[in-house]
């Protein structure tokens, strides 16, 4: 059981969507049903991981490693460290959670299920990945089923389908509309986010890529670049070379956790996401940016890393307090938790920035933390929307009042 | 010394010609339900040939396998050589695939003159089967040439648009201007066989054998003129990027089984990659060339993707897109490193059946509401929903998402672009950015939101015939996109053999040649050349 801990963690969820394919939209409970007990394998297998992965033994445990390609040096290399440990278990946390959260869903029940099993397997995929490629492989997979999740089964903050510009065309059939930042369809937020996440991971893919030549191992693997990194010492690739690499993973990643210019979509996104994803957007696929980095630029460019980390937190500090200002002022209760989100997002890259293992042990805890309170306030927010019809927090005044348990839950959870 | 793998059987030339004698046989008939039965029969036994071939295809090796060699004009030194290799190997197998689903998407998509349709299409791949196993340059030509003619009156009599003679005629002109250019190339490097023949006194002083070819050295300005002259003649099939103004409208007047050939099979980067790589490998790899192929391949992804973003037409769309595909494809082969070959060779057999499968969606929304102009759908997964499922997966395999085969072959060319130069592979990258954008917009305008005006309440869904194509291509897209160590395996001999052919030009070929003679066993110094039958001259 324990040896193949992580394939089951990994498969399940994929193992329950193909499973989906094959189900009717007629039987709702069955979609919803293979969804839960797929789910809930993970789930299970990573309380499982949690409990077994040895704290003092410390280091990558349960490594699997497949071949998929010796010659380009690609092999599905799953392992977790500490750091992956708690985000997986997070993950399969909040798919579970997410699958009851979206009970309700009706509309394309089936092909939703699909989407988000395969949303949160790609996450989890992420925080196994000891291989460039891989991680890669599975960040990518991650990014596209938002834009059918949004798109699909995300809602509008304003009529937007109605609207047309000046000469009576519909907004949403002219080229524009990729650019136009003023419409808050779901179609908008879908492709904002869906262009904004695959632009930053293709600029995060140019540094893997700028790795893998110029390290001359011939390898995606994450252990043996390291390894190299501690034998090469400083500069590992050379210092410019290693700077430009650096600041491509490292923008690459951020985007997606998001860091401060790079946040925009990030808000935008969760108003229009339906619960369940909004649940795993913010609380896990954000981190997938902070892992990314400290997988990555942390452990292939430790020198690197020292010398613009603490410039980097500069970004991070200006995310803090620009989110927390945003989120004081707006008016959407999923914008609210967007930006809050952002803000807090920047903790922890201030808590990587630190460079020491207080630093870092606390990022990694209150990455844990946050998408625990997260899920359940975007859960929230999605049950306060299902009854009132609107995420407009002044129209929604005195709503303790009826909702003494939801009310109380949003006290816990924003702490 | 060749380590050519000898069938007894002439394999090769029954997988030619099986489709031409079974489209003269289809002559016989006047039922049309048996024309159409007939003719799915031959392209399955085609298909099973072509299966046969790639089970028996030793992989990894880069050796030329199931040679057939037969003098044609021994007094030129033309003859009728066929054989196929890692590069080609995947290219019979996807032409037949393609062809048994052309035939199945036009059982009931083709309303006159099916018996003629049919055997156009059969001729068709025949010829196309030839482009690919031919080793002898004029046999390769003379395939290359015939198949015009079945393509012409392809997209002539069958084409849905008002423009279709328009659109014949001029891919009939393109590719013939073409490949007058690459005629006059294809003397050249004769004369060069022979200039090289006489003056080292070998038996035969004329050959137009791509192996006796690549076994004399070109001088340098004359391999230069060569490239350009070849160039032309690929450049304008392919289409790469300035050439292209043909290739959008044979695809929209053409009937959509004509454009799925065109748009699945890459007869012109084929080409580059037999030919003009192997052939002429220091103009290849030389500066000038290498930039401005990369040029082109660059601007081919930028226009191809700008040009797809604003297309309401599906099939205008498809084909700025697959412009722009093909941008990867030459950029993949001019980085000339091993990834970038695998990659592009890849993304070639990837797009036969993403892109060809986008084709195949378009023929199903066409049938359904006559047109493919976005005004005429809108919410369409509410009343069709196996047909947007099948649309989104090969979509989204064309966009290249992790899990398809189109992210395999899309991330082997950029590490081979970035292994070259990273300039390229940072303006490459746009590419993918840019192809997610068109597709999800289209897709999101046609098949989700609300339904719209022009979408009936009793719209049909996939229908059998249309699941048998869907499904078949779904299957392909995943096998690769998961597992594509198969695939790769098999290409990968010949790949590291052009490699090596690139590393060491023709110049080598002299030294490999003395060294053979006086019967030692070439001893590779590097890795590169370090595995068994490496010899460049001999395995391509």
């Amino acid at each position: 059981m324990s040896d193949y801990i992580l394939l089951y963690i990994l498969f399940a969820p994929f193992a329950g969507a193909i499973a989906l394919i094959f189900a009717s939209n007629r039987q709702p409970m069955l979609v919803r049903g293979i969804a839960a007990v797929s789910a809930g394998i993970s789930l299970v297998a990573s309380l499982y991981l949690f409990y077994a992965y040895d704290p003092v033994k410390g280091g990558f445990q349960f490594i699997h490693k497949f071949e998929w390609s010796r010659q380009l040096g690609i092999a599905l290399h799953l392992g977790v460290d500490g750091i992956g440990t708690p985000l997986v278990l997070a993950s399969s946390i909040l798919l579970f959670a997410g699958i009851f959260v979206s009970w309700h869903i009706k509309d394309r029940t089936k092909e939703f299920y699909i989407w988000l099993l395969i949303l949160a397997a790609a996450t989890i995929g992420v925080f196994m990945s000891l291989d460039l490629f891989f991680l890669y492989f599975f960040y990518e997979m991650s990014v596209i089923p938002m834009y059918l999740l949004l798109g699909m089964w995300g809602s509008h903050t304003k009529k937007y389908l109605e609207m047309t510009d000046q000469e009576g065309l519909k907004q949403r059939d002219s080229v524009g509309f990729i650019f136009n930042f003023a419409a808050n369809s779901k179609e908008y937020a879908a492709m904002k986010l869906v262009l904004f996440l695959s632009a930053w991971a293709v600029v995060a893919l140019m540094g893997i890529l700028l790795i893998y030549r110029y390290s001359g191992l011939n390898t995606f693997d994450i252990l043996q670049l390291r390894e190299h990194a501690k034998l090469m010492n400083i500069p590992v690739l050379g210092t410019t070379l290693d700077r430009i690499i650096w600041v491509l993973i490292f923008f690459g990643f951020a985007s997606i956790a998001p860091l401060w210019p790079l946040h925009s979509w990030s808000p935008v996104g969760h108003a229009a996401a339906p619960a369940a994803t909004s649940m795993l957007h913010a609380g896990v696929l954000m981190k997938l940016g902070h892992f990314s980095i400290i997988r990555v630029a942390f452990e292939i460019l430790p020198d690197t890393t020292r010398e613009l980390m603490p410039i980097a937190a500069v970004l991070c500090i200006f995310s803090i307090i620009y989110g927390g200002f945003v989120a004081f002022y707006a008016k959407d209760t999923k914008y609210v938790i967007g930006y809050s989100s952002s803000s807090h997002m920047g903790y922890v890259f201030l808590g990587m920035a630190a460079l020491n293992y207080i630093g870092l042990s606390g990022a990694v805890i209150y990455m844990f933390a946050h998408a625990m309170a997260t899920g359940m306030l975007f859960a929230m927010a999605g049950w306060v929307y299902d009854q009132t019809h609107t995420r407009d927090i002044p129209s929604l005044g005195g709503l303790a009042n009826r909702m003494p348990f939801i009310a109380g839950c949003f006290v816990i959870a924003w702490r | 010394m060749l380590e050519q793998l000898d069938s007894t059987f002439p394999i090769l030339t029954c997988l030619l010609f099986f489709p031409l004698v079974g489209a003269a046989v289809l002559w016989l008939f006047d039922d049309e339900d048996l024309v159409r039965t007939s003719a799915l029969t031959i392209a399955l036994v085609e298909l099973a040939l072509a299966i046969f071939v790639l089970m028996r295809f030793v992989p990894g090796s880069p050796a030329m396998q199931f040679v057939e060699h037969v003098p044609w004009i021994p007094a030129l030194g033309i003859s009728y050589h066929l054989a196929v290799d890692g590069i080609s190997v995947l290219f019979v197998g996807l032409t037949a695939f393609l062809t048994v689903l052309v035939v199945i998407y036009s059982w009931d998509t083709i309303r006159y003159q099916t018996k003629l349709y049919m055997m156009a299409l059969l001729a068709l791949e025949t010829t196309t089967m030839g482009v690919f196993i031919s080793l002898d340059l004029i046999l390769f030509f003379v395939f290359w040439e015939l198949m015009l003619i079945p393509s012409y009156f392809l997209i002539k009599l069958w084409g849905g648009g008002a423009e279709r003679h328009y659109a014949a005629l001029k891919y009939v002109l393109y590719t013939l201007l073409g490949s007058v250019f690459m005629l006059v190339g294809i003397a050249l490097l004769n004369i060069n066989y022979h200039n090289y023949a006489s003056l080292h006194h070998m038996d035969q002083l004329y050959s137009f054998d791509l192996l006796d070819l690549l076994a004399v050295p070109v001088p340098l300005h004359q391999q230069m003129l060569i490239f350009w002259l070849m160039f032309m003649g690929f450049a304008f099939k392919a289409p790469v990027f300035p050439f292209h103004t043909w290739l959008p409208d044979a695809l929209l007047e053409g009937p959509i089984g004509m454009a799925v050939v065109l748009a699945g099979i890459k007869l012109g980067t084929f080409g580059f990659m037999r030919f003009s790589i192997p052939l002429l490998p220091e103009a290849s790899k030389s500066p000038t060339v290498v930039s401005i192929m990369m040029a082109l391949g660059l601007a081919a992804i930028v226009y191809g993707a700008i040009m797809a973003l604003v297309q309401p037409d599906f099939r205008r769309l498809l084909a700025y897109s697959s412009i722009s595909h093909l941008g990867f494809i030459v950029i993949g082969l001019f980085a000339l490193n091993y990834q970038g070959l695998q990659g592009s060779l890849l993304t070639m057999i990837n797009l036969g059946f993403t892109t060809a499968g986008l084709f195949f969606i378009a023929g199903f929304l066409q049938s359904r509401q006559q047109t493919t102009q976005l005004t005429a759908f809108g919410g369409m997964a509410k009343h069709t929903p196996l047909l947007a499922a099948f649309f989104l997966l090969i979509g989204l395999a064309s966009i290249g998402l992790p899990g398809t085969n189109g992210f395999v072959g899309e991330f082997l060319v950029l590490l081979g672009t970035f292994k070259a130069h990273w300039v390229y592979g940072a303006f490459a990258v746009t590419g993918v950015i840019f192809g997610a954008a068109y597709f999800l917009w289209y897709y999101e305008r046609s098949m989700m939101g609300p339904v719209g005006k022009a979408v009936r309440e009793s719209i049909d869904d996939l229908h059998l015939r249309e699941m048998v194509i869907a499904v078949s291509l779904a299957i392909m897209i995943l096998w690769i996109g998961l597992y594509p160590a198969p695939f790769l395996r098999m290409m990968n001999g010949s790949v590291q053999a052009l490699v090596n052919r690139i590393d060491h030009g023709t110049v080598a070929v002299l030294k490999e040649r003395g060294r053979e003679m006086s019967d030692t066993r070439p001893a590779g110094d590097e890795p590169l050349a370090a595995r068994p039958g490496s010899l460049a001259a001999d395995s391509l």
